[in-house]
């Protein structure tokens, strides 16, 4: 049956057998879930969001601060990528002939075949 | 071979349930031993057992302005992508159940369904407290995801220069030809490194300490989970257990895939049973080292310092790891 699957020179995917297995995968939790209490006090206060005991607030994450850790992390390298983007064409084509220098010295040195 | 393809998906199931009872096997020596390493005694080793029936028996409260479906949904997802990693993975010293069906790349997608699922449903929960968990989940899974993939197209790499022909993402065939005989003294010590990154991404992949700041109890109580309860929470403590046992299984097949069958001369059941007790000793070690010893020895991380130890100093070893590989090839290659 390797006519299922997906070949290439580095790898391989069956991509139909992957959702079959998952299908099954997913028939094995629902049925453990199906064990398990399915109730709950419906319209008391067990269905309001924990907040140590105050009301939650309803206005969410923004979706600005998603990624509020990596940027703070890598607050540098970012503000180096800004500086980067300048918005100006010039500055773009220069680092893409700097780009095209770097692969053709690569290329001449035999390290792209 | 439409035979073949039905014994392999009868099969799912019971690879599921040996998942499951390994990982909460595994959850209860890890509960035990990082007891004693504090100097306490620990629950009993099937505790994660009595956990779970206990879980299953509580209430399943859904907070009243969640996205019920969604909510109700990721617990099953993140269950059943774990399974599903069980079934392109070599265990106790038999091929992978889809062997030829999935490689490498498959298992590094598969590994990020259960912490994807994890982030929806803590959006889908309507609480402050999972937002926040489920955005540093987010971000955590950017920071592990680069060196992790760093080692595994290292060995990729390695692979498909050492045995051009055979598919180098192939983990079967990556297991049935140990990595360590592909290099010499430099490739070796680049293969320790990415030995050693991979080590350090499996507290990150698994969510514990120190890199557990996406759940961090005593700071947002829980994270992601702190709306669920009942049966939904048993689930994403299954889904923990069974990915903490395909992660190191994984690991074991790059870096440990040998046998002890063959040294000590059996054959038959014996070699099964002696292979089989074999992996079980190495998933031991790896979740030891793994889990274990670095969620005791080391305090719980901000997210900025997370994001930091993964995109900087394990990247940077990743990196290291694989130039040695390189030089240590055109070392060979130059007959030196």
């Amino acid at each position: 049956m390797s006519g299922l699957a997906l070949n290439t020179a580095a790898g391989y995917w069956a991509p139909l057998l992957f959702l079959a297995g998952l299908a099954i995968a997913l028939a094995v939790a629902a049925l453990i879930r199906s064990r398990g209490n399915a109730n709950f006090s419906r319209g008391t206060e067990q269905e309001s969001a924990f907040f140590s005991g105050n009301r939650a607030p309803e206005e969410n994450i923004a979706g600005e601060n998603f990624y509020w850790g990596l940027f703070s992390a890598g607050e540098r390298y970012f503000r180096l990528l800004k500086s980067v983007h300048s918005g100006l064409v010039n500055d773009y084509v220069y680092c893409f002939v700097i780009l095209l220098i770097v692969l053709l010295a690569a290329a001449l040195l035999g390290g792209i075949a | 071979m439409n035979e073949l393809i039905i014994y392999q998906l009868a099969s799912v199931p019971a690879i599921a349930a040996l998942g499951i009872i390994l990982g909460l096997l595994f959850k209860g020596i890890d509960r035990v031993l990082a007891a004693r390493m504090q100097a306490r005694i620990g629950p009993p080793i099937r505790q994660p057992f009595r956990d779970l029936r206990k879980l299953m028996i509580k209430e399943n409260i859904v907070p009243k302005n969640a996205v019920r479906f969604v909510f109700n949904g990721m617990p099953l997802l993140a269950v059943a992508a774990s399974i599903t990693i069980l079934l392109y993975v070599p265990i106790a010293g038999f091929l992978p159940l889809m062997q030829g069906y999935g490689d490498l790349i498959l298992l590094l997608y598969l590994l990020l369904i259960p912490s994807l699922a994890l982030v929806l449903g803590g959006f889908a929960s309507a609480s402050p407290y999972a937002s926040i968990g489920a955005q540093r989940e987010m971000v955590s899974m950017i920071s592990y995801e680069l060196p992790l993939a760093v080692a595994v197209a290292s060995i990729a790499w390695l692979f498909s220069r050492a045995m051009p022909g055979i598919a180098s993402f192939s983990l079967a065939a990556i297991a049935a030809n140990p990595v360590w005989e592909l290099v010499g003294p430099v490739g070796f010590i680049g293969l320790l490194a990415l030995f050693l990154i991979l080590l350090a991404v499996m507290p990150g992949e698994i969510g514990v300490i120190p890199f557990d700041t996406a759940e961090a109890e005593t700071e947002i109580a829980s994270g992601m989970l702190v709306e669920y309860s009942g049966r939904n929470l048993a689930l994403f403590y299954l889904a923990d257990a069974v990915k903490t046992v395909g992660f190191a299984s994984i690991l074991i097949a790059i870096f440990l895939p040998y046998g002890i069958s063959g040294t000590l001369s059996l054959q038959g059941a014996n070699a099964v049973a002696a292979d089989a007790l074999f992996f079980l000793l190495k998933l031991f070690i790896v979740v030891f080292i793994g889990r274990v010893l670095i969620r005791v020895a080391v305090p719980r991380l901000r997210i900025t310092q997370v994001v930091k130890a993964y995109w900087g100093y394990a990247t940077i070893a990743a990196l290291c790891g694989l130039s040695l590989i390189a030089l240590d090839a055109i070392l060979l290659a130059g007959g030196c």
